[in-house]
């Protein structure tokens, strides 16, 4: 039974990881964007949303 | 009550991200060189229950709609019509910044004039009276600097209580507008016209200079003189080298080393151990345990044991974009640029890539001409991103255990001379436009404000846990499966694995290049999603989650690899293989935003496989000379 729980944790992060390539690509973000706007990414310009307070 | 809509505008570095973050708890990224505002960002902000959106415009020096960024302000400002635009002006240059603000009244929006930097002015000795400055122009103006947050704060009430209904252009403005509207009602050729117009302008600044700005003569500022050294003459470019080395030194000796031993020291010590013994204590089946164990833990910690070394580097870099140092390099590096036909203010979007390639083939966008633009795009994949930097400490550390931080060093100067050397035949073969001029204003030298070095460091490192915890975990997976199975299902060794086909395949074109390895071929197929995932590969393969790459601990991490590492590597194919890590194809996400930023596939075909063929034919190089000169 811990297998099964395990593993449905590791597929779960697994399809979450794959989204995210599969995102970052189609976008063309990088996770150097942080959370908050541009962040660290002087040209993530066109990308990233808006930031609420 | 509506949501009061104010537009941030200015002349670049004016301090207009600083202001923005500050108001609204952004993070955008602040950059002591012009163009780092590629586009306008919008942020929210509650103040005395008044709800107000705030716009940042990128910086321009004039609204006449030529460059892109001209285009954004100007369309924005026409379009979206905000109740207040506030003309962000350094106060250290406020002659040549108030010709945007004359441009804007112009326009006919509502204009607040942000007088920002006083402790700059205060310094260079330029006294400026906002009450004469307020009736000159007949529009409010407020008062900043942009490091003190109280200040920029009171900029909050002063848009709440601030009618802009209630201000007129004054006498002396409206009678420059009419006149503008005269002479371009003239008939005159468009050339002269624009003549007029620009002369006007300067003649409305002189009056209102002579009205409310004192000059005091104060001699050559802190900055200047510092630049005589830094940013001029012989000195300047050893000066730039010593610098950059000395973060490395910081980064790899004294700081960042430390730190990610004691990491890895936790992640493959009490990390590992407490999750073998739970998943021991659950009874959770052999496969499902190695699949965590060997293939996640080994993985994704083998990236995580590097984060602090990521972290380290990017303060260093932080602190001196903070400090205005920055700026000089593209000065320094702009003979140097010229030479392969770019300009210095190419290097910009350069030094981003130090980072991470995709903003920097994005802040491309900033330079003037096609070439320039697509020149840096397509050489920005040589740069050391982030990304590869753990997979060279590792390499540099095992193989090179008294030289490592000089080594990782160097593989950095063959990025910069690899692009350098692609500038240059491109322009020569596909570029041949003419490049563009460099206009570059150097900030002030400053004391960087320490919270926001903080942010920016954290960031640009947290994108590194989210790699990690994302696309390394997923490849981890995918790379454990592949080294544990084949058509058959269950393998006993990973020789007969569906890894070791892959790799197997891609390592015949590493024949000449000492690496040859299935290991190899399969790090550099991985590579591609994500370059940590060379090292998470090696990490999955050889087996070893505890790597180490202190100097004194190199002999003892480089047993532990070596004993499965080493019959792969000698020293010289290790440099090989890292100058070839160094070079080759960039990420997909990378190739994503070649494409999305040229807007064309070819280009994106070109950028992985002219990469590929550099990497192959320099690290070809190295290997063969290296065996020539009689190393192994």
């Amino acid at each position: 039974m811990a297998t099964y729980i395990l593993g449905a944790c590791i597929l779960v992060a697994f399809i979450i990881g794959i989204r995210h390539i599969c995102r970052n690509f189609s976008s063309g973000k990088s996770d150097c964007c942080g959370s908050g706007g541009a962040g660290g990414c002087g040209g993530c310009g066109g990308h990233c949303g808006a930031v609420k307070k | 009550m509506t949501t009061l809509s104010v537009a941030l505008t200015g002349n670049p570095n004016t301090g207009k991200s600083t202001i923005f973050n500050e108001l609204t708890g952004a993070r955008q990224k602040i950059g002591n060189w012009p163009g780092v505002t590629v586009d306008k960002k919008t942020g929210y902000v509650r103040h005395k229950d008044r709800a107000i959106s705030i716009v940042d415009l990128p910086g321009t020096y004039s609204i006449n709609a030529r460059s892109p960024e001209e285009k954004i302000v100007i369309d924005y400002l026409i379009a979206a019509r905000p109740e207040m635009v506030v003309d962000v002006v350094d106060s250290s240059n406020i002659e040549r910044n108030l010709f945007l603000t004359v441009q804007l009244l112009e326009l006919g929006v509502p204009v607040l004039i942000d007088l920002n930097m006083q402790d700059e002015a205060k310094r260079r000795g330029i006294e400026i009276n906002t009450a004469e400055l307020e009736h000159a122009f007949g529009m409010p103006v407020a008062e900043t600097v942009g490091r003190s947050r109280k200040s920029v704060k009171k900029l909050l009430d002063v848009f709440t209580s601030t009618v802009m209904t209630r201000y007129q252009p004054s006498e002396l403005v409206e009678a420059h507008i009419a006149e503008v509207k005269r002479i371009r009602d003239s008939g005159m050729p468009e050339e002269k016209i624009n003549e007029e117009i620009i002369a006007l302008r300067y003649a409305l600044i002189d009056t209102i200079m002579e009205k409310a700005v004192k000059v005091k003569n104060v001699g050559p500022s802190r900055s200047e003189k510092i630049d005589r050294f830094l940013a001029n003459g012989i000195a300047a470019l050893p000066i730039l080298l010593l610098i950059l080395y000395a973060a490395f030194e910081i980064t790899f000796t004294w700081i960042g080393q430390p730190l990610a031993d004691a990491f890895s020291d936790f992640i493959s010590g009490d990390v590992t151990d407490w999750a073998n013994d739970a998943m021991a204590a659950a009874d959770i089946a052999p496969w499902m345990q190695s699949l965590v164990s060997d293939g996640i833990i080994n993985g994704v910690g083998s990236v995580l044991s590097f984060v602090p070394l990521i972290f380290t580097l990017f303060f260093c870099l932080s602190f001196l974009d903070g400090t205005g140092y920055m700026a000089r390099v593209a000065f320094v590096m702009d003979p140097i640029m010229r030479r392969v036909g770019l300009t210095g203010k190419g290097i910009m979007p350069l030094i981003m890539g130090f980072g991470c390639g995709v903003p920097a083939i994005m802040g491309a966008r900033a330079l003037d001409s096609e070439k320039d633009r697509m020149t840096s795009i397509l050489i920005t994949p040589f740069l050391t991103c982030g990304a590869k930097l753990p997979v060279l400490a590792l390499f540099a550390a095992m193989f090179f255990p008294d030289n490592a931080a000089n080594v990782v060093f160097s593989m950095y100067l063959a990025g910069i001379a690899m692009a350098i050397l692609m500038a240059k035949v491109l322009g020569v073969t596909t570029f041949k436009d003419k490049g563009s001029t460099f206009l570059l204003e150097l900030p002030p030298y400053r004391m960087p404000d320490i919270k926001t070095v903080l942010l920016e460091t954290w960031d640009k490192g947290k994108g590194y846990l989210v790699k990690a915890g994302t696309i390394i975990f997923a490849m981890s997976v995918v790379i454990w499966f592949l080294s544990n199975y084949n058509m058959a299902g269950p393998t006993e060794s990973m020789d007969d694995s569906f890894l070791a086909s892959i790799g197997a395949a891609m390592s015949t074109l590493f024949a000449f290049q000492g690496f040859a390895t299935w290991e190899s071929g399969a790090a550099i197929v991985t590579g591609i999603l994500a370059k940590e995932s060379v090292l998470s590969t090696m990490g999955i393969l050889y087996g070893a989650p505890d790597i180490s790459t202190e100097a004194e601990d190199a002999v003892e991490t480089a047993s532990q690899l070596m004993g499965n590492m080493g019959v792969s590597f000698t020293a010289l194919s290790a440099l090989a293989f890292m100058v070839f890590t160094q070079l080759y194809t960039p990420c997909v996400t990378a190739l994503g935003t070649i494409k999305k930023e040229t807007g064309k596939w070819k280009w994106v075909f070109f950028a992985a496989g002219y990469t590929f063929a550099a990497a192959w034919v320099a690290s070809l190089l190295v290997y063969q000379i290296g065996r020539l000169l009689g190393f192994e």
